[in-house]
């Protein structure tokens, strides 16, 4: 039946089988996305290497899942271009999909269809070989360890499992990028572990993988992060770099009373931002402040804070996030 | 673009970073503040779970108010609520409240002269009989009564003139479609009265009749006006209901089916999964439409079947015509339930703008009241329904046994606008959210 996937077929079939560049970049050039008068994206220009782990980190409305959903063709640019594989994804939308695997948020499969039947109907909607898609599925369902439920109910699976199902039916048909809309969000922490384990071991076959995530500690499982806000790309780098950007700014404080320390604390010009973090504060100093801590120390003393201790910490991504965000210098940067 | 530290990091057991808290060492005889999050002042720490007298009923009126407010910002639903009864007011009294008259007639007068026009317009006098065209031979009449252009038709002979003047008791025959029962008993009844009150007063015998014609109404002197209803001669009502019932359930059921399942698959989040994928757009349409169409069918079968088996109804003409423009007519439900999906975000919202395009059809369409007594307004809306001809069409040939030649006038615009009611909701289907 070759020849029926690979019929140019208007109105069957979107797909002309338009060469699909694998080691392309992922290129949004000027993309601006608006719904009515709010805009998602503002003229964003990113480029998304091929055959790496890239996460898309930002707060609520920053433009993370509009991005995703531009690449899989869900949304339209309002203005600008988005290649994926050397492809226009609004020209060739159907043989662009017909690489990729997009796992929404909401994670909604046919809760009254079983787990096999999930995957039967995703596959009949990819055009790939029968045959060795559905040697695919098998091994896809042995690796997640849900063969004993190929007959359960979608309906009627946890979260994690439910989870891999809607992993399994976006990567049965070996597509060449995979893109996920904070695909850990709701998993215990055993699960998350197993799911990255997986993510590495597909990456290290060749798939690239986009995902979005609000978690922090999980962008540094990924070999870039993108930070985004206001639909604007805010900074990109490995995570080792970043953090190097807030390196030698964070000072942990552990002051009483709290509240006047955090207070008072905020009013230094020096300070960018106070966080805090179970019984401590973390203090963002700007990136001039001096590195040794202990002005801060006699200021809040004299305000009638009792410092009990304060040391530089090792920064973390969100951290380096608050950095960026609260930072008046608003611009891209490149770290 | 500068990309600093581009190896990869260690694959096995990425550990995320250890929060500062980990070394969990227990704080010795510390002052737990409570607030200590708070960035406002210190101060002693207020409870919100005092209990404070309430009003009677405060829980009630949170609710009440809650639930006005999600009314309010409900357009959709508000309108109906609102608007729904005021025009469901305004058809129901401008299509019941006139009592069944100008019914629409064709005439042929073969005799021409004052006598036959004398009785014409007594007839037409009685407000019951409209006079909408005239013809030269019966066979015209009959078909145009076949075709359901005309309700009633008046047949008056060459001689008749000629007879009434010679006392030998003139003839006229008057055809009533007895396919709607409501009309066909008031043409008869206004037929009858006419009838009477002229022989009353036309001299002569008329010959006795041999014929065992139905409701025949000569009553021995001048003038026999002779009144026969076809098709339905009982005038039983279950006759015009079962055809009938395959449109409301064609239109009806198919458009709620149809509206719903689309829209589901949006609410639900699925949608987003489907058009992520390289399925065009047709395909998905059909697809999910194809089972509709089976199960419309299906109906259809059924209605027939069982309106044979328990009520007597017989098709007396072609089912496979039936069929054919029954198809034809479910391309246009199918695709007014695709419009609904395409502007409703909620089931609800589209159960809602279904039901409110079918009820309005139902009394336009002449389902339940003839069209021939609505104002023309109404009468003009109903000639923009599919519906309105898809019932002629389904009464025609299940009642009257009349084939595609005939139904000609009332396929052409069913098909026009089934058609177009489909391309149009082709249109706004987007592969998109």
């Amino acid at each position: 039946m070759g020849w029926a996937m690979r019929f140019p077929g208007w109105p069957f079939g979107r797909t002309r089988d338009e060469a699909f560049d694998y080691t392309a970049p992922i290129m949004f050039s000027g993309v601006t996305k608006r719904f009515g008068s709010k805009i998602a994206l503002d003229n964003l220009d990113v480029v998304i290497p091929a055959g790496r782990v890239t996460a898309l980190v930002g707060p609520d409305g920053a433009g993370k899942s509009t991005t995703l959903r531009l690449i899989a063709g869900a949304l339209v640019p309002t203005e600008g271009r988005i290649v994926v594989g050397g492809l226009d994804v609004v020209r060739h939308t159907g043989d662009v999909q017909a690489h990729l695997g997009f796992v929404p948020s909401r994670r909604l499969l046919y809760s009254d269809l079983t787990i096999a039947e999930n995957l039967a109907f995703f596959a009949g909607l990819y055009p790939a070989e029968p045959v060795a898609m559905a040697e695919r599925r098998a091994s896809l369902l042995d690796l997640m360890d849900l063969t004993r439920f190929t007959d359960r109910l979608a309906g009627n699976l946890s979260g994690g499992m439910r989870q891999k199902l809607a992993l399994a039916c976006a990567l049965q048909h070996d597509p060449g990028v995979l893109l996920m809309d904070e695909p850990t969000t709701g998993i215990d922490p055993l699960a998350r572990r197993d799911l990255w384990r997986l993510f590495h071991r597909l990456n290290r076959d060749g798939l690239t993988i986009l995902l979005s995530t609000p978690a922090m500690d999980e962008a540094t499982r990924c070999h870039e992060v993108i930070f985004m806000d206001h639909g604007r790309q805010m900074a990109r780098g490995t995570p080792t770099s970043l953090l190097e950007h807030a390196q030698g700014r964070v000072v942990a404080l552990e002051a009483t009373p709290i509240a006047l320390a955090t207070a008072v604390a905020r009013r230094f010009p020096e300070v960018s931002s106070v966080q805090p973090r179970g019984d401590r504060l973390h203090v963002l100093l700007d990136a001039d402040a001096s590195a040794d801590p202990s002005w801060l120390a006699s200021r809040l003393q004299s305000h009638g804070v009792t410092v009990r201790s304060i040391k530089p910490v090792k920064p973390t991504l969100e951290d380096v996030f608050v950095a960026l965000t609260t930072s008046p210098r608003t611009h891209s940067k490149e770290v | 673009m500068t990309i600093i530290g581009a190896r990869p990091p260690a694959t096995t057991d990425l550990q995320p970073e250890p929060l500062p808290a980990e070394k969990a060492e227990l704080p010795a005889a510390q002052t737990v503040e409570p607030q200590a999050n708070t960035p406002a002042g210190p101060g002693p720490a207020r409870r919100l779970a005092v209990p404070i007298r309430r009003y009677w009923g405060q829980s009630l009126w949170a609710i009440a108010y809650k639930e006005t407010l999600q009314i309010i910002r409900d357009r959709r639903t508000l309108g109906l609520m609102l608007v729904l009864p005021v025009v469901q007011l305004m058809l129901f009294g401008f299509a019941v409240g006139t009592t069944v008259a100008h019914i629409s007639t064709v005439v042929v007068d073969q005799s021409r002269d004052p006598e036959s026009r004398d009785l014409i317009t007594a007839l037409v006098n009685t407000t019951y009989f409209d006079i909408t065209t005239y013809v030269e031979t019966p066979l015209e009449a009959r078909q145009a009564i076949d075709a359901g252009r005309s309700k009633v038709a008046i047949i008056i002979a060459p001689n008749f003139a000629a007879d009434l003047r010679g006392g030998r008791g003139a003839q006229a025959q008057i055809l009533i479609d007895g396919s709607d029962p409501n009309i066909a008993q008031t043409a008869l009844f206004a037929a009858q009265s006419v009838g009477q009150a002229r022989s009353a007063r036309t001299p002569g015998r008329v010959p006795a009749s041999s014929e065992a014609n139905t409701n025949q109404v000569a009553m021995g002197r001048g003038l026999d006006l002779r009144p026969t209803v076809l098709y339905n001669p009982s005038l039983e009502a279950t006759r015009n209901f079962v055809p009938g019932l395959i449109g409301l359930i064609l239109q009806l059921v198919t458009v709620i089916l149809t509206s719903s399942t689309i829209v589901r698959e949006r609410e639900r989040g699925t949608f987003e999964q489907l058009i992520v994928t390289p399925v065009s757009r047709w395909e998905l349409l059909l697809g999910k439409l194809a089972p509709y169409l089976v199960v419309s069918f299906w109906n259809t079968g059924v209605i027939l079947v069982l309106g044979y088996l328990i009520f007597g109804v017989e098709v007396i003409g072609s089912i496979t015509l039936l069929m054919f423009l029954s198809a034809i007519f479910l391309t246009g439900s199918l695709g007014l339930g695709l419009l609904i999906s395409a502007v409703s975000s909620t089931s609800a919202q589209a159960m809602q703008a279904s039901l409110f395009t079918a009820l309005p059809a139902f009394i336009l369409s002449g389902f339940i009241f003839p069209t021939d007594s609505m104002p023309p307004l109404m009468r003009a809306l109903g000639y923009l329904l599919p519906l309105t001809y898809f019932l002629r069409i389904i009464r025609g040939i299940a009642m009257k046994g009349i084939g595609f030649m005939q139904l000609l006038d009332a396929i052409v615009p069913l098909t026009v606008l089934s058609v177009g009611i489909f391309l149009l909701s082709l249109t706004r289907f987007r592969k998109t959210l």
